[in-house]
């Protein structure tokens, strides 16, 4: 629009300088009067165009300005975007978080279904349905540092409350954890719930503590290289799923450092490396005494009444890992010493005596672990990924990994002979084998079928030459997961 | 024995790798500058210049982020977290808000360098289009019918906030200290503001580069930046007969510096902003330096006229803040017409 108005403004006083040099060729046939209406006729228009070319810059102003206000407004609403919470929802769980992610909440949760059958060993009745684990994950972030999970567990047929603890990660070096949560000590504990390869971990369990209350400073350092946790925790049997409270004033010292130095290497062989030491020290008095348990949670050793913890407990334990593509390893030695104290009536050669005696002994145990992935899907400590979810419609079945495990644990021969344990109703030692098949139907659906058989030495009653052993115990057990 | 001795050791490197790991990490740093809208060009340069002279001093190489928007908005982020090892806004009230809400540094701050820590200063001029066609001399030429004014928001810019200020600061001069006037006077001036943009580059851009307004309220060093960039044929600067002197501060942020490790290295890219180097930068940026001979040798750059400062005209910036850009403040009145 704008361009043929100029044109015209600019033709305008050529037509006007052209007519007034044809004036004199025909000044014969017009009059004066005649040019100078002429002349007042195009000055009223040139007037006209400049009117009509200052609306319509006006015009035009205003079109930038209602654009340029677009434009703010646009840059504000995107600006405001920003600043709207992200909603999340996918297999990794459902989270709500600020735009730079300083304010986050995660809701998550673990559910298993087992189902559990003696085929062999003392117990007939133990064969049964049950949830093994319930429970909602509440994870989240205050003011960028202040991370907490808060996780009750509703399986069993109880209520327990597994972790709840604040980690302050403003210092990377050394983020500071209070709360309660697991004791940074043995390997297979810290490998999370839903990643474990079996349904039940192994029979190292009963030589290492599990939750407890304290306060922890950990990292990773040097690029994940190192990382190293230190903490004073309150101090729990063995293999306690959940004590509340502490009964004595003596505290567990708990260190552990474990190197995976080959992480960012580009040698695929060796990245997947791991190795670590742990260790515990502390006194603990009156502590209840853990009893050991097998792979289907039948006591196979227990001390005689009267005995209790008594002084000073130390524990450690060297603990490994490798993954290369499909295939696992993890394994570890425990070892765990402990002062205890028999306050009571024990039978010394058919004579019942009363005996208060502080003695020393010391359990160890170890475990070992293979898994292979036979999908090709890699494997590592946090578990595995199925490449293609479970789904027969597009000829998909999910990963498919075959494990197997051997664990053992020896208690103090002391025990049986100072009178802490009675040889004919606890066995010295147990060895677990276990095998089993794992359906990772996608990355929140897992389907486990195992099957151990543990071996003990001792526990079934005595003659006067030999100790008989306890029965073989043969479990089949079955767990569908579903974690998010 | 022994086991207890390992099991000791293990505990006791657990408990020096945290110590050592961070001596490790701090060989080169990097810290970030939150700053306000106009000063990437200057702290673009400064940068480089500072990284250099800190290579030389202590053989290390700091590298320095940037992040820009509207002052308050800059505050704000942050308050929220945003971890800047220094800021240098627009204004003292500003860094004020960081200290009194989010804690990060002590309220005494302006204290801790040369001129209340503000190294260098700037005024609020007019930058109009060539020839200067609705003869505007004055900021009695901006209330007039029919005049265009740019000029950005005060409750997200620290520059419009200098900008209202100055406003009002003639109104009431020119009025004997008539309060009533000088708001009828600013008033009028928001009349003729038909955007308002959220902060001072944003403002420069509906100007300069959408080609909207007869005249652009303007830090100096950004009209001056303008007439560089596009030359006396296109714009002209018109500096009113008397204005605000603009000290826009900078400080440390203690807090965030420490966590970071970076106190050290942040000090000293601020008080190096002092230095004849620093000065010549500033100046070079067309801000107004502190140093006498950097500020003679750019006498020309900066015409002399005649300024009234924020503690002379309003009593510092709380006072200043509290009576004109709080939630229903005289800003906001004048915004629903009241």
């Amino acid at each position: 629009m704008r361009k043929p108005i100029l044109s015209g403004l600019f033709l305008l006083p050529i037509a006007v300088f052209g007519a007034v040099q044809l004036a004199p060729s025909t000044a014969a046939a017009q009059s004066l009067n005649t040019r100078d209406d002429e002349v007042a006729r195009l000055r009223s228009e040139i007037r006209q165009l400049e009117q009509r070319l200052e609306t319509l810059e006006a015009i035009e102003q205003k079109v930038r300005i209602i654009d340029r206000k677009l434009e703010v407004q646009a840059e504000a609403d995107q600006a405001k975007a920003k600043e709207a919470p992200i909603i999340k929802a996918s297999s990794q769980g459902f989270s709500i978080s600020s735009p730079n992610n300083d304010y986050r909440i995660k809701f998550g949760g673990i559910i298993q279904g087992n189902a559990r059958f003696f085929t062999s060993g003392d117990d007939k009745t133990g064969s049964t349905f049950y949830l093994n684990r319930v429970r909602p994950i509440l994870t989240g972030t205050l003011w960028k540092y202040y991370d907490f999970n808060i996780t009750p567990d509703f399986g069993l047929g109880k209520v327990v409350l597994q972790d709840a603890y604040i980690d302050d990660t403003m210092f990377p070096y050394a983020n500071f954890q209070v709360g309660k949560y697991k004791t940074p000590y043995d390997l297979e504990r810290l490998q999370s719930d839903r990643d474990l390869e079996f349904s039940q971990r192994s029979e190292i369990q009963n030589l290492v503590p599990n939750r407890d209350y304290g306060a922890e400073l950990h990292a990773s350092l040097f690029d994940n290289r190192l990382t190293y946790q230190i903490a004073l925790m309150n101090g729990v049997p063995n293999n306690t799923a959940s004590v509340e409270g502490d009964n004595n004033d003596g505290k567990d010292f708990v260190g552990r450092l474990f190197a995976t130095p080959f992480v960012n290497s580009e040698n695929e062989w060796l990245t997947g490396l791991g190795v670590g030491f742990a260790a515990t020290y502390g006194h603990e008095f009156n502590n209840t005494i853990s009893t050991y348990k097998t792979y289907g949670q039948q006591t196979w050793f227990s001390f005689n009444k009267g005995v209790t913890a008594s002084g000073a407990r130390f524990r450690y334990e060297p603990q490994a890992y490798y993954y290369y593509k499909s295939l696992g390893l993890m394994g570890a030695f425990a070892s765990d010493e402990h002062e205890l104290n028999l306050n009571g009536t024990v039978t010394q050669g058919g004579t019942p005596v009363f005996v208060n005696n502080y003695s020393t002994f010391t359990d160890t145990g170890y475990w070992a672990q293979a898994s292979y992935v036979l999908t090709g899907e890699n494997v590592g400590f946090k578990g595995v990924v199925p490449r293609h979810p479970f789904d027969p419609a597009g000829g998909t079945w999910g990963a498919w990994e075959v494990v197997g495990r051997i664990s053992n644990v020896a208690v103090d021969s002391g025990v049986f002979k100072l009178g802490f344990a009675n040889p004919n109703t606890s066995a010295s030692s147990a060895t677990e084998y276990a095998f089993g098949i794992n359906w990772y139907l996608n990355q929140n659906i897992k389907w486990q079928f195992d099957y151990a058989r543990t071996f003990f030495n001792g526990g079934a009653g005595s003659s006067k030459k030999s100790v008989f052993d306890r029965p073989d115990e043969s479990v089949l057990e079955t767990q569908l997961q579903l974690a998010f | 024995m022994n086991r207890r001795f390992v099991a000791a050791l293990i505990v006791l490197v657990a408990a020096l790798a945290p110590a050592a790991a961070p001596r490790a990490a701090r060989a080169d740093q990097t810290i970030l500058n939150v700053s306000y809208d106009p000063t990437r060009e200057l702290y673009e340069d400064y940068n480089a210049v500072f990284a250099k002279h800190w290579k030389q001093r202590t053989g290390k190489d700091v590298t320095i982020n940037q992040s820009h928007g509207g002052s308050g908005k800059q505050a704000r982020a942050v308050i929220d977290g945003l971890d800047a090892d220094v800021v240098t806004l627009a204004l003292a009230y500003d860094i004020d808000a960081i200290a009194e809400k989010a804690g990060l540094l002590p309220h005494d701050w302006q204290k801790r360098l040369p001129d209340n820590s503000c190294p260098y200063t700037s005024t609020i001029v007019f930058l109009v289009r060539a020839g200067n066609p609705k003869g505007i001399r004055d900021w009695d030429d901006l209330v007039k019918p029919g005049i265009s004014v740019i000029t950005p928001n005060p409750k997200t810019s620290g520059g419009a906030r200098w900008n209202f200020l100055a406003a009002w600061g003639y109104a009431l001069r020119r009025n004997g200290g008539n309060e009533a006037a000088a708001r009828d006077f600013v008033a009028k001036l928001y009349r003729n503001v038909p955007v308002l943009d959220s902060g001072a580059r944003g403002s420069t851009t509906t100007f300069v580069e959408r080609g909207i307004g007869d005249v652009l309220i303007a830090w100096e060093n950004e009209a001056l930046m303008s007439l560089k960039a596009f030359g006396a044929s296109k714009f002209q600067v018109v500096t009113p007969s008397v204005t605000i002197l603009a000290e826009p501060p900078v400080a440390l942020v203690d807090r965030v510096a420490s966590r970071h490790g970076t106190t050290e290295v942040a000090t000293a890219y601020l008080e190096y902003l002092y230095s004849a180097e620093g000065q010549e930068v500033i100046a070079r940026n067309f801000y107004r330096p502190r140093l006498a001979s950097v500020a003679q040798k750019y006498k020309s750059q900066f015409p002399s006229v005649p300024m009234f400062t924020i503690g002379e005209a309003f009593g510092g910036w709380s006072a200043a803040q509290k009576k004109f850009f709080a939630d229903g403040g005289i800003f906001d009145q004048i915004q629903q017409g009241g």
